[in-house]
């Protein structure tokens, strides 16, 4: 009677116009979401699995077919962000993306605030053994600087 | 409370056919949660209102106001011990 495909496309085959309707809306929301909370550090590549894990999610889904807005309401921002917060964490390779991203970054930083001292600079740190944690506090604030 | 709401009971309370039931309970693409009684007994399966709504779509009589139903259902059963 139903094939088993895989699941999650099979359940956004069979929505009605007006439930596409409403899950554009709410993609377009997750969208702005994720871009809030994570910036570029989430690649492309997953936005289609994470929309999937949005229709899949049993709020998301309650929302679409019946625009019920007790749970999931579109316009509510905070409520957006906990909701795509919740989704992008518990996808495990949109995690290691975070994480590599992250990682990146932070490389990034270190790079950057050690070509701005002086070799001489670099040696006394290094000498008096401050180097590591200065390192550490310029990364710290430039992280805590772009998200504030 | 998990996405697994809905047993077979439910969709036979809200009006459709045994044959529609049983096909639910039978369809092997369907993931589902078996929860016991408070003694052990039953093991009563639940599934998810998303995948469940899929094959009831296909029965001619399925209404929407039995959809509203069973989205009700699955809504208050979810926010059961949120309160």
């Amino acid at each position: 009677m139903t094939d088993p495909i895989l699941d999650g496309y099979n359940t956004l085959d069979n929505l009605t116009q007006n439930e596409t309707k409403r899950f554009e809306a709410l993609k377009v929301a997750f969208h702005i979401a994720k871009a809030e909370l994570y910036g570029s550090q989430l690649n492309a590549i997953m936005d289609a699995p994470l929309e999937i894990d949005l229709a899949k999610d049993a709020r998301a889904f309650n929302h679409i077919v019946t625009g019920d807005q007790t749970e999931i309401n579109p316009d509510d921002r905070e409520g957006m962000r906990a909701l795509t917060r919740e989704i992008v964490q518990s996808n495990e390779l949109a995690v290691r993306n975070l994480e590599f991203a992250s990682a990146s970054r932070r490389q990034a930083l270190k790079d950057e605030y050690l070509s701005s001292l002086s070799p001489f600079q670099r040696i006394a740190f290094f000498r008096d053994g401050s180097l590591e944690t200065r390192v550490e506090e310029y990364v710290i604030n430039r992280l805590d600087e772009r998200l504030g | 409370m998990s996405a697994y709401t809905l047993s077979v009971a439910d969709i036979r309370d809200v009006g459709m056919s045994d044959y529609a039931t049983r096909s639910v309970m039978c369809d092997p693409s369907l993931d589902f949660e078996t929860r016991f009684g408070p003694k052990g007994g039953g093991g009563r399966r639940y599934f998810e209102y998303r995948q469940v709504l899929r094959i009831l779509r296909d029965f001619p009589k399925f209404t929407p106001q039995m959809q509203t139903e069973l989205a009700t259902i699955d809504q208050s059963r979810r926010l059961k011990g949120k309160e």
